[in-house]
């Protein structure tokens, strides 16, 4: 079994974030291109940190402040998966830089 | 080339060469109210025979400069005016960085800007070119030109290029026939006419204003108006720009500003004077 993928935002300079009508705009600076970002992305966006952290954990910190369901964790990871992929946050690879 | 003309629209200065005199005569006098003294250009526009021979028979004009659109078809020299305005349209939609460059009409009343955006047919042209005649200044009807320093609007206004009943619908507004260029029938827009704008749009086209209301207006439906959310107008409008993407972080700072200090509403409308009439009412309500 793998290790528990861990999650960062510790590449915040590489983005540029602002707000318009309760969604959040992201530059990308690495590829120059512009993601326009729902609930609940910058909700999750908003709990993580620099210090690598677990969905798990990740999830527990979103339960203080929100309802989620019981298929929370799943759709959690989900979503940053989606996030990693748009290069807004990093996995695991992270923890080491 | 043969035939040459240099010319500043707002901004920009353009080098035009073509190989046969008719289009730059016609651009020397549509524009003869425009600075036309030579000096470096941003940008060079050439009307070239789109093959051997193809001066003289059968004439047709390629289109080309500095930025090109290899695929573009050649058109009929007797079009050659609508060629040299494509040409200089190309340019500036491919190739200018020193603004955010927005696909929209603008007018400007006590200072402030009216941006209206739109799909081809929306009427955005007609409604700057209607209003330039009723009070307002016209600053462009294809490219609204946004300041990245201070989000302000610069004019841009070249001739405005009048399609199918808005032909007829601008001769009714304006009696004076010289302002009007020939009319071209079956271009691929359809009948063409471009109309001089009024001595104020030329004589001030170097005052920028503060964009103060964005519409997207939809001509040929019944009357209705809708707010506009930020989110909603900021992606149309990195549609709408052909220069976000080159300008990177700039554009995106640009375009956020204008979209969280500018109200957007979609305006639905019949007819130009019902236009007219929402527009000044509007207008009146955001002072």
């Amino acid at each position: 079994m793998g290790e528990p993928a861990i999650w960062c935002r510790c590449n915040e300079g590489e983005i540029l974030l602002r707000q318009i009508d309760g969604l959040m705009l992201a530059y990308h600076r690495p590829s120059g291109l512009t993601h326009m970002l729902a609930s609940p992305l910058p909700e999750i966006w908003g709990a993580l940190d620099a210090e690598p952290v677990s969905a798990e954990t990740l999830l527990e910190r979103l339960s203080a402040h929100y309802d989620l369901g019981k298929n929370a964790l799943a759709e959690l990871t989900a979503h940053l998966e989606e996030l990693a992929a748009l290069g807004l946050i990093r996995e695991r690879a992270c923890a080491t830089a | 080339m043969r035939h040459s003309l240099t010319l500043t629209i707002g901004p920009a200065r353009f080098r035009i060469g073509s190989a046969w005199k008719e289009p730059i005569a016609r651009l020397r006098a549509l524009y003869a109210a425009y600075p036309q003294e030579e000096g470096v250009a941003d940008f060079t526009v050439r009307l070239e025979p789109a093959g051997v021979g193809r001066r003289w028979w059968r004439p047709s004009v390629r289109i080309a400069g500095d930025h090109m659109l290899p695929d573009a078809l050649p058109m009929a020299l007797r079009h050659g005016l609508l060629a040299a305005e494509m040409g200089m349209n190309l340019q500036m939609a491919l190739g200018w960085r020193r603004h955010l460059l927005i696909h929209a009409s603008s007018v400007e009343k006590d200072g402030r800007a009216l941006v209206m955006t739109g799909e081809s047919g929306s009427g955005k042209s007609t409604l700057a070119a209607l209003l330039g005649e009723r009070g307002w200044r016209f600053m462009g009807d294809e490219f609204a030109l946004i300041d990245l320093a201070d989000g302000k609007v610069h004019p841009f206004p070249r001739l405005v290029s009048l399609k199918n009943a808005s032909v007829a619908a601008m001769r009714v507004e304006v009696v004076d026939g010289a302002r009007f260029g020939p009319l071209m029938r079956g271009t691929p827009k359809g009948d063409i006419a471009h109309l001089v704008p009024p001595a104020a749009a030329t004589a001030r086209m170097g005052e920028a204003a503060a964009p103060a209301l964005l519409l997207f207006p939809r001509y040929g439906f019944a009357r209705d108006i809708r707010p506009v959310g930020q989110g909603e107008a900021f992606m149309r409008l990195t549609q709408a720009s052909t220069n976000y993407v080159a300008l990177g972080e700039a554009g995106f700072e640009t375009l956020h500003r204008f979209v969280t200090g500018v109200p957007a509403l979609a305006v639905d409308y019949e007819s130009g004077e019902e236009a007219l009439e929402l527009i000044d009412a509007l207008w009146a309500d955001l002072s």
